[in-house]
């Protein structure tokens, strides 16, 4: 039996923040409640083929593992994803509230 | 210390301007990112998982008030208002933005600061003894060579795409801070057979995922033969180094495949050669650096103060951080000190801006305005008048910076890992901050004793985790950080690898298991004067299974 196809999000670092970044439906997005979702594998390529023709924003794109049940935010299912999703779970400096705007921007 | 002559000035100016023009050019899209990683990199800008990484070289940690005070200005400016030491001496910028790097680029140079070779496969920032110069038990001042190196390697043109990166640590004095046998080329300060002053050479040291203990190749090398020598090591390295697999690629796994009678026939004959090696100028050049080394202008003092005396019997605060983070300098009534960068729950090396001003400030006040980053993530003021230590300890304590750890079991080194670093399989900060809290007391921390814990967030090994007396090497276990121990390990002249304890930790039970090895330690120990590393180099680390795994 074919093994169950992973849900996928197309993520890549901003060009001129380095932040991270997912692609959405209506373009790159710092939010990953906005990216939109492969649930087969060519919809996957697509999305990441797509990525792959904006260097101007986006660098090193690639898919990541996510759940992706109907009507809840994709979430990663690597922890290194995770962090990538919440920033540095360390430093208090990065939490300032300032910091945190500067992700959203 | 050594400053920029115009040569250097005009070298370093061209090579921003140099990035500036590279950076518009990738993003006005002239540049692919394929052409432009390689570019950025050559000027330590990296991209990590979050942001960008800028690394910022510190030539063998010596750094001016001046220059922090810049560091200060460019945290705040830039970045979010911190910096971090690395266990290379650096420090690293964490969030800078890529149309603001040549900026912070000129900012350096107004300090006569880079980050040019701080990436790539080249030779890397020299690295020293943090005490370099003032120790007492120092052979030679190892300073001069260090720069001599530097200068050497910067743009080498023969030297710039060498099978891997390159990195050599020096050390003028027989006990060992720098690390000499884990480096791809350590050189120890000797005296040779007529009392000549030169270098014993070591090749092939490294940690990573194949860690080695570097080997001798030379005993003796006289002093004004060392560019040329090191040159037909490089050439060597160039010409049979692997490039077909990274993995492979470092200089040790040449010493190592070759055989070291081979590898050091091959130097040997390169040697004879006498690639343009030209003693005389390197001789002469080494003596025009050493005058930036010259002797600070000390006053004639006692060795005893009685005010440092005095303080220490009547503050015991005092006195713990005395005893702990005072290091002998060479000259009467001066002491060098060390101040740690690990507070208790905080992260290993990261100095805010704040901290960073406050550290310039003091050293203006009590140490000629200089201060050594070590590849421990402190900070040593290298010439304190013992007259000044408590009023220097007071400033320290009040700005939080006064923790009395030095060598302590809260004195860990751990590398950014998976909260910052794309290569990292599991966090190492978060790792460091609990076993520090665990380990709070600091009576506890004294009565355990000299004991290092070395963190790394992946196999490569930046958190130094093979050398730790114990060693923590987080990996990734099917999705799950989990962390495996190592014991024993040492970085200094009695070098050795740390040996795996057994089965690894989740995050959440490394601090117990780390806590159940310490207890045992204190039950097992013949008397409080047996370190850890001794008791466990006597009983070997094998003893510490059962408590390790008791209540695992
Ligand atoms: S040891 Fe690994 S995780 Fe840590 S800084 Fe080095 S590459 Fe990154």
């Amino acid at each position: 039996m074919a093994k169950a196809f992973s849900p996928k999000i197309v993520s890549a670092n901003d060009l001129m923040s380095g932040y991270t970044i997912y692609l959405g439906d209506a373009g790159w997005t710092s939010d990953i409640a906005d990216a939109e979702i492969a649930h087969d594998q060519a919809t996957a390529d697509t999305l990441l083929a797509a990525a792959e023709r904006q260097p101007e924003i986006a660098v090193g794109p690639y898919l990541v593992d996510v759940t992706g049940h109907l009507g809840s935010d994709p979430a990663p299912t690597k922890y290194r994803e995770v962090i990538r999703v919440s920033g540095p779970t360390v430093g208090a400096l990065n939490k300032l509230p300032e910091a945190a705007e500067q992700r959203a921007a | 210390m050594y400053r920029y002559d115009e040569f250097d000035e005009s070298m370093v100016r061209a090579r921003v301007a140099e990035f500036r023009g590279q950076v518009q050019r990738r993003v006005d899209g002239s540049l692919t990112e394929d052409e432009f990683k390689p570019l950025r990199l050559m000027n330590g800008l990296y991209l990590q998982l979050h942001a960008y990484m800028l690394r910022v070289a510190i030539p063998y940690g010596a750094l001016s008030s001046d220059q922090m005070r810049q560091l200060a200005m460019i945290a705040e400016r830039y970045d979010r208002g911190y910096g971090h030491l690395t266990t290379r001496q650096n420090i690293q910028y964490n969030w800078p933005k890529l149309p603001e790097v040549p900026d912070i680029l000129d900012d350096l140079a107004d300090v006569q600061m880079h980050a040019i070779q701080t990436s790539g496969n080249c030779i890397r920032n020299v690295t020293s003894d943090p005490f370099a110069g003032v120790a007492a038990d120092e052979l030679e001042d190892p300073r001069p060579t260090a720069e001599l190196i530097r200068q050497w390697s910067t743009f080498h043109p023969e030297f710039s795409f060498l099978p891997r990166k390159f990195k050599i640590a020096i050390t003028g004095s027989p006990n060992d801070r720098a690390a000499v046998y884990f480096h791809d080329i350590g050189l120890r300060m000797v005296a040779g057979p007529d009392d000549d002053a030169g270098y014993e050479v070591i090749v092939g040291g490294g940690q990573g995922r194949t860690p080695m203990i570097g080997k001798v190749v030379r005993d003796f090398l006289p002093r004004e033969e060392l560019l040329g020598y090191l040159e037909a090591i490089m050439r060597v390295y160039n010409l049979y180094g692997r490039r077909d697999n990274k993995y492979k690629a470092r200089i040790k796994i040449l010493v190592h495949e070759l055989g070291l009678e081979a590898f050091k026939d091959e130097v040997e004959a390169e040697y004879s050669r006498k690639p343009d090696a030209d003693n005389a100028l390197a001789e002469a050049e080494l003596q025009r650096i050493e005058t930036y080394f010259a002797p600070k202008d000390y006053e004639t003092r006692p060795d005893r103060s009685e005010i440092f005396e005095v303080a220490r019997h009547n503050d015991p605060a005092f006195a713990a951080w005395a005893d702990q983070n005072l290091f002998s300098h060479k000259v009467e009534g001066y002491a060098a000190a060390t101040i740690t960068i690990k507070r208790v729950g905080g992260e290993p090396g990261d100095v805010t801006a704040d901290d960073m001003r406050t550290l310039a400030d003091l050293a203006d006040r009590f140490s000629f305005g200089e201060m050594r980053v070590s590849h421990e993530q402190n900070i040593v003021f290298s010439d304190v008048r013992k007259d000044d230590l408590y009023d220097l300890w007071k400033a320290l304590a009040k700005a939080e910076l006064g923790d009395a750890n030095k060598g302590l079991i809260t004195d860990i080194i751990a590398c950014p890992g998976l909260d910052y670093c794309a290569l990292a399989t599991a966090r190492s900060i978060p790792i460091a901050q609990k076993i520090s809290t665990a380990f709070a007391d600091p009576i506890r921390q004294r009565d355990i004793g000299p004991l290092s814990i070395k963190i790394s967030g992946c196999i490569n090994a930046c958190g130094h985790h093979h050398v730790g007396h114990i060693g923590i090497l987080g990996l990734d276990k099917a999705g799950e950080e989990f962390y495996q121990i190592t014991l024993g390990g040492d970085a200094t002249e009695t070098a050795a690898l740390g040996e795996r304890a057994g089965p690894g930790f989740s995050s959440d039970e490394v601090a117990g298991a780390i806590e159940r090895v310490v207890d045992h330690y204190l039950d097992v120990r013949d008397g409080e004067d047996e370190t850890f590393l001794e008791t466990c180099r006597r009983l070997g680390p094998d003893a510490f299974k059962e408590a390790l795994y008791a209540a695992h």
